[in-house]
């Protein structure tokens, strides 16, 4: 199948899926490699290759700014069902973890990789609210 | 809210592609509307009554 295949709706929400997708793998590449090279702090280059995550970060507003600006009424108000939910959850979790974390001794290694849980919660949380509000009702 | 937009486009002849398009709106949006999941926004119902030269209360109904 094509994308002149598919319906216009489905090529939206394709195009937001590569670009968003683009922008995490993006974000993920940036820290990992901020993290693992080694180079002598202080350095013009050290300096640059520290602050590479920061427009990787911002680019993933960015793509939710442009996908928002693309739907209509209907699918702006799932979308922004969804980044509530999903902040909620993701809100939840981090302000309980302390809490968890000195009961069971558990580790947060999640290393400042938030923006990537939240793009997993965001997906799955969105397509719930997709299949609630517009999904054939039971009979 | 009841609505009487799936018989209104069906006397015009259109599929809900047709009228999303006449619309501006996602064929996801026509559907929802037409199975009384989503009240349209005021501007998109004025728009609907527009298309189809009705009062917005000629095609939307408050259900009490």
């Amino acid at each position: 199948m094509n994308a002149h295949a598919l319906g216009h709706d489905a090529r939206t929400g394709l195009r937001f899926f590569a670009e968003a997708l683009g922008a995490v793998v993006l974000l993920a590449a940036a820290k990992l490699t901020a993290d693992h090279v080694q180079l002598t702090p202080g350095t013009p280059l050290y300096v640059f290759v520290q602050l590479l995550p920061v427009p990787a970060v911002w680019l993933l507003p960015l793509v939710m700014l442009r996908h928002y600006l693309r739907i209509d009424e209907l699918q702006r108000l799932q979308f922004l069902q969804s980044i509530a939910l999903t902040g909620g959850i993701l809100a939840g979790v981090a302000w309980s973890w302390p809490s968890l974390h000195r009961a069971f001794g558990w580790d947060a290694t999640d290393n400042g990789m938030w923006e990537v849980h939240f793009s997993v919660v965001f997906v799955v949380i969105s397509a719930l609210v997709t299949r609630m509000r517009v999904a054939p009702r039971a009979r | 809210m009841n609505n009487s937009l799936k018989e209104l486009r069906a006397e015009h002849g259109m599929t809900q592609a047709d009228l999303a398009a006449k619309l501006g709106v996602s064929r996801q949006t026509v559907i929802a509307i037409e199975t009384g999941r989503y009240d349209p926004s005021l501007p998109l119902a004025f728009a609907i009554a527009r298309l189809f030269a009705r009062r917005i209360e000629d095609i939307f109904v408050d259900k009490a």
